[in-house]
Parts: structure tokens; sequence; C-alpha cells
């Protein structure tokens, strides 16, 4: 398997060139006492003036049309891409999902907070689906992070989603120009010692048996919103006439 | 299992300091100490929890701050029993940052929130499974810290989400 040799397994935070450059501040658990009773002397003035400030939250939504997607301008094109699966064996992505409704989402595994609330948004969607309408979908899993993410950890990470989620993996130039191809830019891992970081997509996109994307969902859309969208995109694609062969 | 019961703010509820041991205790007194003055932050921590993580390697810590009180604070940092690395983190499109310090404003409540700020817990030294409780303290800049348990919750659980 092709991975990049650099990397060190170990998960870090993420401080991209813009944010402060400051070293880790790591707070052991033995500490914590001695930090209590710091804060106890201190907190019994409970004065000083309130000047903090700093944004809220980012939370992106644009709910357009009657879905909770962002229709887009340009469709975008389904990667004809071939990488590994979870399997370890090679996999076309087009092929893999032929005649299914495909939602493609990239990330890492090591990635805390919105690519596991993603996958699992999205696996909750399928709970609220039919069986028919289930099979009729594939999520597939790219990762932005193909030197941890082999892909037996791929397969596990997911398994804790929906088993049937396709992971894929491989080499790190072919996964970004996939993923720039489609509008998701990533920032070249950046290493900071032994470690290094790396970016994950904001946006799920939907390609139908057509393989263009014309609507994009931003992190952030729950199970309901998913499941209601998605039964209106099944419900303008051409019945499972199941084209094996896809591309 | 517990999913679905609050977070116990260990630090609130006078009654729990029997059963509160040692640190608890103290940080309880503290924070009683700190809110009975009618000028100064009036922290409460709720609905702490944590998603039973996909990853063995990172977990998440999310949980809202509400300030009843005239002046408003800032969140210094979180610890945590599963790791010793806990960062407090901002995501921000396709990409995360450190954060050192959140406001909690006055009158107001500061969320911890998927997609937002959270708190990530690196290298979890057990692992977390549905019914577990994992402790955090909060820091603050001018409050006493605050300890409470969070529950684990299924895996990429959200607040008042049914699936």
């Amino acid at each position: 398997m092709p991975f990049f040799p650099f990397a060190r397994r170990r998960a870090r935070s993420r401080r991209p060139a813009r944010a402060r450059t400051r070293p880790v501040t790591v707070i052991r658990a033995s500490r914590l006492i001695a930090a209590s009773l710091v804060l106890a002397a201190a907190a019994t003035g409970c004065a000083g003036a309130s000047n903090a400030h700093s944004s809220p939250p980012v939370r992106i939504s644009t709910p357009p049309s009657d879905l909770h997607a962002a229709t887009l301008g340009t469709a975008l094109h389904e990667p004809d891409l071939t990488l590994t699966g979870v399997s370890g064996k090679p996999v076309n992505l087009r092929r893999a999902t032929a005649g299914k409704l495909t939602l493609v989402y990239f990330g890492y595994t090591h990635c805390p907070d919105v690519c596991p609330t993603t996958m699992a948004d999205l696996a909750g969607a399928l709970r609220l689906m039919t069986p028919a309408q289930r099979a009729r979908i594939a999520v597939v899993f790219i990762t932005t992070d193909p030197w941890r993410d082999t892909p037996k950890v791929i397969r596990s990470w997911l398994a804790s989603f929906n088993p049937s989620f396709i992971g894929l993996t491989g080499d790190y130039s072919t996964i970004e120009a996939a993923a720039k191809s489609v509008g998701v830019p990533l920032e070249q891992p950046k290493r900071t010692g032994a470690d290094y970081e790396v970016d994950h997509g904001a946006e799920v996109m939907p390609f139908g048996t057509d393989h263009l994307a014309h609507v994009l969902w931003t992190a952030g859309v729950s199970s309901r919103d998913y499941a209601s969208d998605l039964t209106k995109l099944l419900a303008r694609m051409p019945a499972a006439t199941a084209k094996g062969g896809g591309a | 299992m517990t999913a679905g019961s609050p977070a116990t703010p260990v630090s609130r509820a006078p009654r729990s300091l029997r059963a509160a041991a040692g640190l608890l205790a103290l940080t309880a007194v503290t924070a009683a100490a700190c809110s009975s003055g009618s000028t100064g932050p009036r922290l409460k921590v709720t609905g702490a929890y944590v998603p039973r993580p996909a990853s063995p390697d990172v977990a998440a810590a999310y949980f809202t701050i509400s300030d009843s009180g005239d002046k408003g604070d800032e969140l210094t940092g979180v610890t945590a029993d599963v790791s010793a690395q806990a960062m407090m983190h901002q995501s921000t499109g396709r990409t995360m940052r450190m954060v050192d310090r959140v406001p909690v404003p006055a009158h107001g409540r500061l969320t911890f929130a998927p997609g937002g700020y959270h708190v990530m817990l690196e290298h979890p030294t057990r692992s977390l499974r549905e019914g577990d409780h994992v402790r955090l303290t909060l820091r603050f800049r001018r409050s006493a810290s605050i300890t409470v348990d969070a529950p684990v919750e299924p895996v990429g659980y959200r607040p008042g989400a049914s699936p």
C-alpha cells in the first residue's frame, strides 16, 4: 500500500497557520487538586471586569429550495476514482456504487468532532428510511489521512456508524486531486514535529446515477433533514434498474 | 445504562456533599462561596456528555455553561479523567483550531456542541462505552472550577435528536 512514510502515529490538534502558534498545553490529571486550590483562592474575590470576546461556534446553514442542501450552480462530477477498500482490495468509486444515490464525504478517523458527527448523522438518516430506500443509497467515506487510516482502521471506525458504509484509502495525492475536483480543497498536511494535521471536508455530496451532484449539504445537517432530502432525491432518481457495471 | 440521565453538576447541590469526597467537596465549597456574591458570575454546567468514540484514539466532550450572574467569565481549560491531553477546540469549516479561552457571557450561555466548540480527548486511557462516565473539570478565569460527570452517550449523539 503506497502510504506516505513520514507519519508517526499520533493524533494532535489542528493548528492552522492563521491560528496562534503556541505550545500545546498539557494538563495532567495529577495537577487537578493543585489547580483547584489555586482557583479556590482566586475565586474568593469574584471580581474583575469582563471584556472577553470571541466569535461563537461557526454554523453554516443555507436552506434553499425544498431541500436542506445547497443548490449548486454547476453540477459536480463524481470522481472516477480507484482506491483501496476496507478489505484491502481496490475499489472503484463509480462501480462500487453503481445504480445508487452515492453520498461522498472526505474526512479522517482521528477527527474528534465533525467527521464522526457527520457519519452518525448519515447513519441516523438511513435508520429513518425504509429498507427499500436504504438499498438505493451508498455512503462513501474517503479518508484525508491515509497514513493513519488503513483499511482496517477505517473498517473498525465505520462499523460504529453503519457497517455498510464504504471506506476508501490510498495515495494521498490521488485523494487530494479527487477532493479538489469536487470543490473540497484540502490543505497540504502540515507536520509539527512528529505529528501532522489534516483537513476534513465540510460537505456531503450526493451523486446520482448519472454521476452528477446538483446539491450538497454542509456539515451540521440533522438526520431528520438528511432523511427528508434523501427521500426527495430518491424520488427524482430513475427507479433502481440496477445498471450493473456502473461507469 | 444511564443514557438520558443528565450530567451531575458535582459542584452545585450541597446535599450531594455528603456523598462527594475530597476534591469534589473542595470545588463545591469554593463555587458556593463565589456564587454568593451578587455581582460575580454564577455558573452552572449542564448537559455534559461524551459521544461513544468511533476511534480508539480520540473522543470529544460537550456541555453547556450558563451564567446567571451579572458578570461574564471565561472558560480557560478543561481536564478529563480519561485523557492527559484534553484540549479545547473550535471546528471551523474544514479544520479545527485550538482555543485558550472561551467567554461565558453574563446572563447567557456558552455551548460546546458538535460542529462548534468541543473538548478533544486524545488517547483515552480506557475504552468508553455507553453508560460510562467521564469526569470533566472546567476551569474558569474568575469562578472556581466545576467538576461534572459526563455520561457516555451513543456514537454521534445529539441532545434532543431521536435517531
